[in-house]
């Protein structure tokens, strides 16, 4: 790696900045707290701003910048900011029994909602066409959009390694309204299964108009600075994706955060395997790291409550954290945080808050003012202790022998020692920079899926298949080709068919290098 | 007489259901999420669907077993045209040369104990609170109605899209053949399907197994109930499970192959069955657990890995090494346990050369 690399996450209540030498060591960073008044693009811009004139820092040395836009895995998605969605699904006379947006959130739904059509078409399981696609329909369905035209998501039946009618349809909109209108094409989003991998799709592009804005922001930010560097969004997986593959896909970018936090972790403590635990103002969010990669979890992923299919990281949030206020009598019940930090008892305020607990216990370093040991402060933290010691105990329960514990985010002095099913505490000095420092070494991933008659010969060529097609994937997200390696590749026969049919997954990783966003040539698969 | 009360299962009742339909299918079936959301469309567009009482079933209605046939997975992708059960019930209302009164659920496990919710909403029929296996099964004449002597055939099947077939087999191991056939290779993978029609009569000497929806619903509820108890908890007092190992997965084979047997997955025990390893085969959904060699459950009695975190059972081609689990087992409902029951559903009927181990039924904690 030759260059610096700037990292830089906009939070829940900070942004956070690094600039990382070629060996990975922090060479500058920079914490501000967020303030009400300004959108996380103006604090991703003034932070960059910051970071580019300080006198640690070359400009010109840097050579790839991360930005990660953080939000609690399990926030809901707010539906101020989204742009409307024309919804083209190509399946009928199948799929009717679920019309698109089918059960999601009303208000959701009608914040997007900018019409939606299930036209003739479709492809079958086999990878040929079932029917060929209406193409007087969609054309009616464009006729029919608001003006002027909103953002298209274009869902086909078994279009995940056969899309080419999804391809089709996309042509036929930009004949009808022009190159600029955005479209996402459901195959490129997701994996078997239309609802979810249709939700992903118009989620997609209803925050296609609000990233453009954000990416243009950080663009000039950068350029403002001097910095000519490949750009990379953190992606929900931990992995990062180009800036040219963000712009296309920014949906991909919802839930990212925790992820790089846990890698974060593992980078400034150097152990692969741990459970990491990260105290934020708000909250406080444990996962495992093993082999050094966040594990995934097992169900479903449902943003607002519309299933989407991604596979996030398995993270258990505690709603407590730092700035979380106490409520007096018992000590127990989590308040409303302070709205500033010097609000808290040990900056001078007057409200009770879970740092103030661990000052007054001697866990914490003290603030500016003293804090005094109450029955109500040694019954909270001891509370937030027995949350911890449930959650960690749970989380290790099935490792073969208790990993440590890294303790990283701003209030990573709460984390007590000796948490169950864990073998000595990890604080690294940098804590506050997990996050940051994740996206400066995060790798780029790929990922293909594909169908094939269960035979020898079938099942080899669409495995062969979906390796190509995840290497173009990781070099469409900006791998440098040479770099990229196979981390999972499964086979999974599906059951109840006579002739059976077998689904094939890879996944890749590779190292970032190059602006990506080549896009891959249309693949026939099985 | 006394006065029936109708029990009405509406769109709300639906995430239960699904829940307790996917405990039901122990690892086979499909998603019954997909089938809520389908049932829940056609709830929203005709109201809620009378759930059957079997004691209120009259001799003379003719009542249509149905289901989807084919992968979960496919299913998925193609989602359905909607119009299935209303050309299912036309199709056996023309071949018996009367109207369907009442529509039962195959297989109360997976995807097929919701599915036929959205049909019965759409034609305005009750829906039995019954169903032909109480479990999930691959093989379409794995059904009480096939040990009560009513012939699979005539089976309709249909894709409400390209194509509805109708087979007349002479027996029913043919039936299901040529309908398997017929869902993989002319009706794209999956199709909704009706066999074994009766009438209210036969349904009541053993057509149908009674109560099976009440139960789902029963388990489903208590799984999402704000103050949840443990998952292993709820399967023990509703369903009469016991849990025969804690640990992890830490192998999974499926096998070089196309053909099942030949699948199967290790569980290593984990804190108290530390030192304890399970061999689980698998097929379509979890069919016999070995330990040291020796079989310690079969089919068909219904066997689950739970995923202990999530509380909730994992599919057979979900299953991935390093998933914490519980190997849990209950009794098979009573038709099942007879011998005849046995020769038709014992693991020697899926292709594993050994002898049916049966837990012993709790009374009034199963299925």
């Amino acid at each position: 790696v030759s260059g610096a690399t700037l990292g830089v996450v906009t939070g829940v209540s900070d942004t956070t900045g690094v600039v990382t030498d070629a060996s990975g060591r922090v060479v500058a960073s920079l914490v501000r707290p967020r303030t009400p008044d300004r959108t996380r693009a103006e604090e991703v811009a003034e932070l960059i701003a910051q970071l580019a004139a300080d006198p640690a820092v070359d400009p010109a040395g840097i050579r790839r910048a991360m930005v990660g836009l953080r939000r609690r895995q399990d926030a809901p998605i707010s539906a101020e900011g989204l742009n409307g969605v024309a919804v083209l699904r190509i399946g009928a006379p199948l799929t009717r029994a679920v019309p698109p947006l089918g059960g999601w959130p009303d208000a959701l739904r009608a914040a997007v909602w900018a019409g939606a059509a299930v036209v003739r078409g479709g492809m079958a399981m086999s990878g040929r066409p079932a029917r060929a696609l209406d193409a007087e329909a969609v054309r009616r369905f464009c006729a029919a959009a608001p003006k002027p035209a909103p953002a298209f998501a274009i869902t086909g039946v078994f279009a995940v390694g056969s899309p080419s009618q999804e391809i089709e349809a996309e042509a036929l909109v930009r004949r009808e309204l022009g190159s600029e209108v955005h479209v996402s094409l459901s195959h490129q989003l997701g994996g078997p299964g239309l609802l979810e991998r249709e939700n992903a799709t118009v989620l997609d592009a209803a925050l296609s108009r609000a990233f453009q804005r954000f990416q243009a922001a950080v663009d000039e930010a950068l350029a403002g600075g001097a910095i000519d560097a490949d750009v990379y969004y953190g992606r929900h997986d931990g992995t990062l994706v180009a800036r040219e593959l963000a712009a296309r896909h920014p949906v991909v970018l919802l839930g990212t955060g925790t992820a790089h936090s846990q890698l974060g972790a593992g980078r400034l403590s150097g152990v692969p395997d741990a459970l990491v635990v990260e105290v934020t103002p708000a909250t406080t969010e444990i996962g495992l790291l093993v082999g050094g990669l966040p594990v995934e979890r097992a169900t479903a992923t449902r943003l607002s409550g519309v299933p989407v299919g991604f596979r996030l990281p398995d993270v258990r949030i505690v709603p407590l954290g730092g700035g979380s206020a106490l409520e007096s009598s018992d000590g127990g019940a989590p308040g409303r945080g302070p709205d500033q930090r010097s609000d808290a008892l040990s900056s001078g305020g007057a409200v009770a808050t879970l740092t103030d607990a661990a000052v007054a216990a001697r866990r914490a370093p003290a603030g500016t003012h003293p804090v005094a040991a109450t029955a109500a402060l040694t019954a909270a933290l001891a509370r937030y202790d027995g949350l911890l010691a449930d959650v960690a105990g749970r989380m290790t329960a099935r490792l073969p022998a208790p990993p440590p514990v890294v303790a990283i985010g701003e209030g990573a002095a709460l984390v007590p020692d000796g948490l169950p099913g864990t073998e000595g505490t990890f604080r690294p000095p940098q804590a506050g920079l997990a996050t940051a420092v994740g996206l400066t070494t995060a790798s780029v991933g790929g990922h293909a899926e594909r169908l094939a008659a269960n035979r020898p010969g079938e099942r080899e060529r669409a495995m062969r298949e979906a390796r190509g097609a995840a290497l173009e994937s990781a070099v469409y997200a900006g791998a440098d080709p040479g770099t990229v390696e196979v981390v999972e590749a499964d086979e999974i026969p599906l059951t109840r068919l006579v002739d059976p049919v077998v689904r094939v997954r890879v996944r890749v990783l590779g190292a970032p290098g190059g602006r990506g966003g080549t896009s891959p040539r249309p693949r026939r698969g099985r | 007489l006394p006065e029936v009360v109708d029990v009405l299962l509406d769109a709300s009742d639906l995430p239960a259901l699904a829940r307790g339909c996917e405990v039901l299918g122990s690892g086979a079936g499909g998603d019954p999420q997909l089938g809520a959301t389908i049932a829940q469309r056609a709830i929203d567009e005709h109201g809620p669907v009378r759930l059957l009482d079997l004691e209120d079933l009259d001799d003379h209605v003719l009542v249509m077993p149905c289901g989807m046939a084919g992968s979960p997975m496919v299913a998925a992708e193609r989602v359905f045209g909607g119009e299935e059960g209303q050309i299912l019930c036309d199709a056996v209302g023309s071949l018996w040369d009367r109207p369907v009164g009442a529509l039962v659920t195959l297989q109360a496990g997976g995807l097929n104990g919701v599915l036929p919710v959205a049909w019965a909403a759409r034609s305005g029929l009750p829906l039995l609170d019954g169903d032909g296996s109480g479990r999930a099964f691959d093989c379409l004449h794995l059904q009480v109605m096939h040990l009560a002597g009513i012939a699979a055939s005539p089976v309709v099947l249909t894709d409400a899209c390209d194509a509805t077939v109708v087979l007349h087999a002479g027996d029913d191991r043919t039936a299901d053949r040529l309908a398997r056939t017929a869902a993989s290779a002319l009706l794209g993978g999956v199709c909704a399907y009706a066999l074994a029609c009766m009438t209210g009569r036969q349904a009541h000497d053993g057509g149908v197994i009674s109560g099976t929806l009440s139960r789902a619903l029963e388990v489903g509820r208590l799984l999402l109930h704000p103050d949840r108890q443990p998952a292993q908890e709820v399967l023990a007092s509703v369903l009469g499970a016991r849990t025969l190992c804690t640990g992890d997965v830490v192998e999974v084979d499926r096998g070089p192959a196309t053909v099942a047997p030949g699948s199967w997955a290790i569980v290593r025990g984990t804190g108290g069955d530390s030192g304890r390893e399970l061999r689980v085969e698998m097929r379509d959904g979890y069919v016999v657990v070995l330990e040291d060699g020796a079989a310690c459950v079969t089919v068909p009695d219904l066997i689950w890995l739970m995923h202990t975190e999530a509380g909730q059972p994992v599919a057979t081609e979900d299953l991935r090494v390093g998933m914490s689990v519980a190997a849990m087992a209950a009794p098979a409902p009573a038709p099942w346990r007879t011998p005849a029951g046995l020769a038709l559903t014992g693991p020697r009927s899926q292709g594993y050369d050994v002898d049916p181990v049966l837990l012993a039924p709790q009374e009034g904690r199963a299925l």
